[in-house]
């Protein structure tokens, strides 16, 4: 997680954009089935290039469906010509099963597709989702990114995309499915025989309210289930990671113990969810079984008065069953379907979210001579808490401006400011003359180099992530702006070099690497303008010398901003910037701010201060 | 050695009772075809509403009482399962947090965890299934096949053919699918690694405009992971069809050669239909136990994970006649001749010997991977010294029992940890009855008395999991804090105190020594400024004990303190 959800902290003051409460009352509103509906048209919206796949499955469905329900037909007329001792009509027997055949050669072909282009269409669909998902997060201002927890809007990208993709898009197929299955097994029934049809009819719906009872009941153990299991692993990670800390505190049996009632409620509800799931078998056979009984019992008397043949009771037992299944499939689908509004509305939140304003009316800003003016600015994250109030600040070009105060003095709400992650609520920040609201965003940022003290090293070779803002970087260029940052030392002595692979984690890093490797990746930039955030983490002495070095030699001739914590940094910065509490508290040269007794006065005499 | 046996030993009645009564489900509905058939062939051209009567209402019992016996089943099946799992689960973790530091730093965090609740899962999952379908489906496929013996032996030959047929479709495909669903889970990983990368370093890519290249890189991702779902749905959407085929071909010539067997006599309409029935149930349990093998395969991988974690032992074991080291002894250390390497591979600490005296304040002071953390985690036992000694109070350290000495001792971690829960529930977590007084104490000292109680509910305030509602700074005088709860005599400080600003340290170091009088400290750091005042300072190089000595000696005969101090401070020199 980046430094500025912490340091910051406006994730910790402000509630997030998308709060549980929020997500919670959209899920109960999303009940009424017009909402659901609405919801629909707006996942299958993402599916549209691919609705051609969506078609043809639908096709494919109906076919399949009716083939699969005029087999029974014609194995029941195929046995009614095998009626006993040398009454067997061959060429009508063998006619029957050849039709047999040929209907189920083509519920094969046309299951095939629409299992085939279901898969496709799902699978294209959900991609697709993600794709917008992941530009949203691009195209949102930082503040969304800053107030959510990453790990939330991680696993909407993720498990939520695949939730909805389950419930809506393969529930599509599987709902159209039951349906046809249901209308053409029922119509065919009443075609062969009403009374029969009727007994079916009325008992089938029975199998209904079973299967849904037991498909919610088991729906909702299950969620329980993820939650216990969540926080099952939740506590042993902690502890496992944390387990120096637990030997230390000789916490073991506390541990044990905690784990053990977790362990127990984990059971617990694991234990139900799978007795419930195990049960949907067993029931539906139980259904299924009674459904046969009455047909065959009604069938028999039917039989006796002479109104159906025994093929025809044969057609029938096999309808009884074909007819119940799509019942309890649809219940399934109703639960999955409600996860699945769930999860659309979560998704929903993030794409409902304003994206910046757009500046591709603005004009470019092509060169700068790094004048920059800051005009009774005013700017708090938050409208109760007050933070920045009427800043004036003006920097000549090359000059340098350190920032200097006591940890978590909002050092970095400054640079939110300067890069325009954020926008001043008042007053206004100028380059060159230029009001940066009205210039391009890509023009103002590609202007200043910034490396922050928390690094951000990507997956990629050691050349990638240091070409990261030229990637057409020669390798003469990448090796120069690595020796002018005192990283090539250290790259060339790694396994494969320059194109060694930098692990997910980047644990094949030390902290000061990392930090070499983001100014290298400046260097090579050459921007006009520098935003430099000095390291004060556990970096040894001989990195962070080459770290100052590689910084001094970046800030010669440009204009610099520098949240600066070594003396000597602050000491030839052209104007010290005082900060305390999110404000800018007194600003000017050391000797002036010296002069002044305030609180640089106080912070300067207590970092010499003896024992 | 794990052995799934004697856990389920626990659950032998249940084990015997669930597929007992799956055993008679199985009967009834395998007896079920033959009422039918009777009700068709016997029934019917007799006219004996009677024995339709008869024969409908037996049926319907059976239907009844094999639902009850299978929920009698599934009942056993869970409780079993489940209960394996717990017990599994509990001893796994003991024998974890039994382990000493050597081994688990063998595996990782996740590599434990998954193996206690995915690999667990897993065997829950295979003996629940095994339970509930290892009555049912093979006497299915057995009892219907014999069924099917009896009513027609040559008939039944088309069930033979096709029973293996049937189970090598299965079995292929479900092994080709296999090794895909491992790729999805690796390329979902990336997916989710590219969003995670994306989403902390959002101001970088901003910075450097670099969002058109983040979305390409994406979906370059997000194209495999689709690539590699499709390959599975193309596999997955041929199976049913194609089992589909195979059963009804069956039935086809079930039919045909039924109505051969009719027209020569001997065989008869109703007992094709039955016949056709037994046909259902045996494609059906064949996927059942096609199922079941599979999942049996994956259920040995996790087997032999979880064996992994039993065949380790702690290698650290207290000796059988430990003493309690009382809290009441002076804390004089000595370190005699110390040396210690991981697996004996070059020594991480060489040959150190030093006499600390209780209450006085030792610095440790070298460059990454000097072996400054490596030598403070030697005293309170994580590690065993591979050669010398240590002694607390003339006694070697191996000799005091584990809990008595880690009680004496407190150490706060380079990594500033927290725990899920409040401030206060992480100020008790090494003695769940401390003080309020002791806590304010060492919130005092640890300088995060103002800012806790700055914040509305004070030491009430919640913790989130890592203490991620609190700044690096915030999070290391907390820790700091902890591990002065509970007066320990030596308290050890390894590098803990990096992400403070100049002014918050310096008041800490002075608390640390005008308050804690008695207790030894040893603080491990990277800057000379916050040890040279330090009553002794040790300084490593690559294992090897440079120097021991007072800051000014040091500058005076220590090369490497000496550029350490420059380099920190030369250009700060007034």
């Amino acid at each position: 997680m980046s430094i500025f959800t912490n340091k910051n902290t406006p994730a910790q003051e402000e509630s997030p954009i998308i709060s549980e409460a929020q997500a919670l009352k959209r899920s109960r509103k999303a009940k009424s089935i017009k909402k659901a509906f609405a919801t629909a048209k707006r996942v299958i919206s993402f599916g549209r290039p691919f609705h051609g796949y969506l078609y043809i499955a639908l096709i494919a469905i109906f076919v399949q469906t009716f083939f699969e329900l005029l087999v029974p037909i014609f194995i029941g007329k195929a046995i009614d010509n095998i009626i006993s001792f040398g009454l067997v009509n061959f060429s009508e027997l063998l006619k029957y099963l050849g039709f047999v055949a040929i209907c189920v050669v083509i519920n094969v072909i046309f299951t095939w597709m629409a299992n085939y282009y279901t898969n496709k269409y799902c699978f294209k669909s959900s991609e697709r989702m993600r794709k917008i998902l992941f530009e949203k997060f691009n195209t949102v201002p930082l503040k969304f990114l800053d107030t959510n927890q990453h790990g939330d809007l991680l696993s909407r990208i993720i498990n939520d995309v695949e939730l909805l993709t389950d419930g809506y898009l393969e529930g599509l197929s599987s709902i159209t499915n039951g349906i046809v299955t249901i209308i053409a097994t029922l119509v065919f029934m009443f075609v062969l025989n009403v009374p029969l049809a009727l007994v079916v009819l009325v008992i089938t719906p029975i199998s209904l309210v079973i299967a849904s009872y037991i498909a919610r009941k088991s729906f909702k153990l299950f969620a329980e289930q993820a939650r216990s299991e969540g926080e099952l692993n939740g506590y042993l990670e902690e502890m496992i990671s944390g387990d120096r800390l637990v030997s230390a505190f000789n916490y073991q049996e506390q541990a044990q113990e905690n784990f053990e009632k977790i362990n127990q409620k984990f059971y617990k509800v694991s234990e139900k969810a799978e007795f419930y799931s195990n049960l949907t078998n067993p029931a539906t056979r139980f259904i299924n079984g009674f459904v046969y009984i009455m047909v065959a019992f009604v069938g028999a008397f039917l039989a006796i008065q002479g109104n159906v043949t025994v093929g025809l009771i044969s057609s029938f037992l096999t309808y009884a069953n074909s007819f119940g299944k799509p019942f309890n499939e649809l219940s399934t689908e109703i639960t999955e379907l409600q996860a699945a509004i769930a999860s659309s509305d979560r998704i929903f939140a993030i794409l409902d979210a304003k994206d910046e304003p757009s500046d591709e009316n603005l004009p470019e800003l092509a060169s700068t001579d790094g004048v920059v003016e800051i005009k009774n600015v005013n700017f708090s994250y938050n409208p109760k808490q007050e933070l920045i109030k009427n800043f004036n600040l003006n920097v000549l070009p090359g000059q340098t401006i350190a920032i200097v105060g006591p940890t978590g003095c909002g050092k970095t709400t400054l640079i939110n400011l300067l890069m325009r992650f954020y926008d001043v609520n008042d007053g206004a920040i100028y380059l060159d003359g230029n009001e940066i609201t009205q210039i391009k965003r890509k023009s103002l940022r590609n202007k200043y180099g910034m490396v922050l003290q928390e690094t951000w090293i990507f997956s990629g070779t050691i050349k990638e992530n240091i070409a990261y803002g030229k990637p057409n970087a020669t390798d003469e260029e990448i090796i120069a702006a690595s020796k002018a940052a005192g990283a090539d030392d250290f790259i060339v002595k790694m396994s494969h070099g320059y194109n060694t692979q930098v692990n997910e984690d980047g644990s094949n890093l030390s902290a000061g690497q990392k930090q070499l490797l983001c100014i290298a990746r400046v260097m090579l930039i050459k921007p006009p303008m520098l935003i430099l955030d000095e390291a004060t983490s556990n970096i040894d002495t001989r990195t962070e010398q080459k770290i100052q070095d590689a910084f001094s030699s970046l800030m010669v001739g440009r204009t610099t901003f520098v949240v600066a914590h070594r003396l000597s940094t602050i000491k030839n910065a052209d104007k010290i910037l005082v900060m305390n509490k999110g404000n800018v508290i007194e600003q000017g040269t050391h000797n002036e701010l010296i002069a002044l007794k305030g609180f640089y006065y106080y912070l300067y005499n207590s970092q010499f201060a003896k024992v | 050695m794990f052995s799934l046996i004697n856990y389920l030993k626990k659950y032998k009645a249940r084990i015997i009772i669930g597929p007992s009564f799956k055993f008679i489900e199985a009967v009834t509905d395998l007896i079920t075809p033959i009422l039918v058939a009777l009700i068709l062939d016997d029934g019917i051209p007799n006219d004996n509403k009677k024995f339709i009567i008869l024969i409908s209402v037996a049926i319907l019992g059976m239907n009844l009482l094999g639902f009850i016996c299978a929920i009698i089943c599934s009942k056993c099946a869970s409780k079993v399962s489940r209960g394996v799992g717990l017990d599994i689960r509990r001893d796994m973790y003991k024998s974890i947090t039994e382990l000493s530091a050597s081994e688990k730093d063998k595996y990782t965090t996740m590599a434990f965890t998954n193996r206690i609740v995915h690999d667990v899962n897993q065997i829950e999952t295979a003996i629940g299934m095994t339970i509930r379908n290892v009555a049912r489906a093979p006497f299915l496929l057995i009892g219907s096949t014999i069924a099917a013996i009896i009513i027609d032996a040559k008939l039944s030959l088309i069930f033979l053919a096709i029973i293996p047929v049937i189970l090598f479709i299965v079995i292929t495909i479900m092994k080709k699918a296999s090794p895909k669903y491992i790729d999805a889970k690796r390329n979902l990983d990336r997916v989710s690694n590219v969003t995670r990368e994306n989403l902390s370093g959002n101001r970088v890519v901003r910075a450097f405009n670099k969002q058109d290249y983040e979305i390409e890189r994406f979906d370059k991702v997000n194209n495999s992971f689709t690539g590699t779902n499709l390959e599975i749905g193309k596999l997955s959407s041929i199976m049913q069809p194609l089992l589909y085929l195979v059963v009804q071909l069956g039935i086809i010539g079930v039919v045909y050669f039924g109505g051969v067997q009719v027209n020569i006599g001997g065989m008869t309409q109703g007992k094709i239909i039955s016949f056709i029935n037994y046909f259902a149930q045996i494609s059906a349990s064949l996927v059942v136990i096609a199922r079941i093998i599979i999942i049996f395969t994956r259920t040995g991988a996790s087997i032999k994970r979880i064996n992994e974690i039993y065949s380790l032992s702690p290698s650290i074991k207290q000796s059988k006649h430990a003493i309690e080291l009382n809290k009441d002894m002076p804390a004089n250390i000595e370190f005699k001749n110390v040396c210690f390497s991981y697996n004996n591979q070059r020594n991480m600490v060489n040959d150190l010997s030093i006499s600390i005296k209780e209450g006085s304040t030792i610095g440790v002071i070298g460059g990454t991977g000097s072996g400054k953390s490596t030598l403070v985690n030697l005293l309170p036992r994580f590690y065993e010294v591979t050669s010398g000694e240590i002694l607390i109070n003339g006694i070697n350290i191996k000799k005091y029992t584990l809990k008595s000495l880690r009680d004496y001792i407190s150490i706060v971690p380079q990594n500033p940890t927290l725990f899920k829960g409040t401030i206060e529930s992480n100020l008790k977590f090494r003695n769940g009855n401390a003080s309020l007084d002791e806590m304010i104490k060492a919130l005092k000292i640890s300088q995060s008395y103002e800012f806790v109680m700055e914040k509305p509910e004070g030491i009430k305030t919640r913790v989130e999991r890592g203490g991620t509602n609190f700044s690096g700074g915030q999070r290391q005088r907390l820790t700091i804090a902890r591990a002065l709860v509970d007066n320990p005599r030596i308290i050890i400080l390894d590098d803990s105190s990096s992400a403070l600003d100049f002014e918050t340290d310096y008041k800490l170091r002075k608390a640390l020594s005008t308050m804690l009088k008695t207790t030894t400290k040893i603080i491990v750091s990277q800057r000379t400024n916050s040890i040279k005042d330090a009553d002794n300072i040790i300084v490593l190089d690559n294992g090897n004990v440079v120097g021991i000595g007072k800051h000014t000696e040091l500058l005076k005969n220590c090369e490497v303190y000496k550029e350490i101090y420059n380099s920190q401070n030369k250009k700060e020199v007034l």
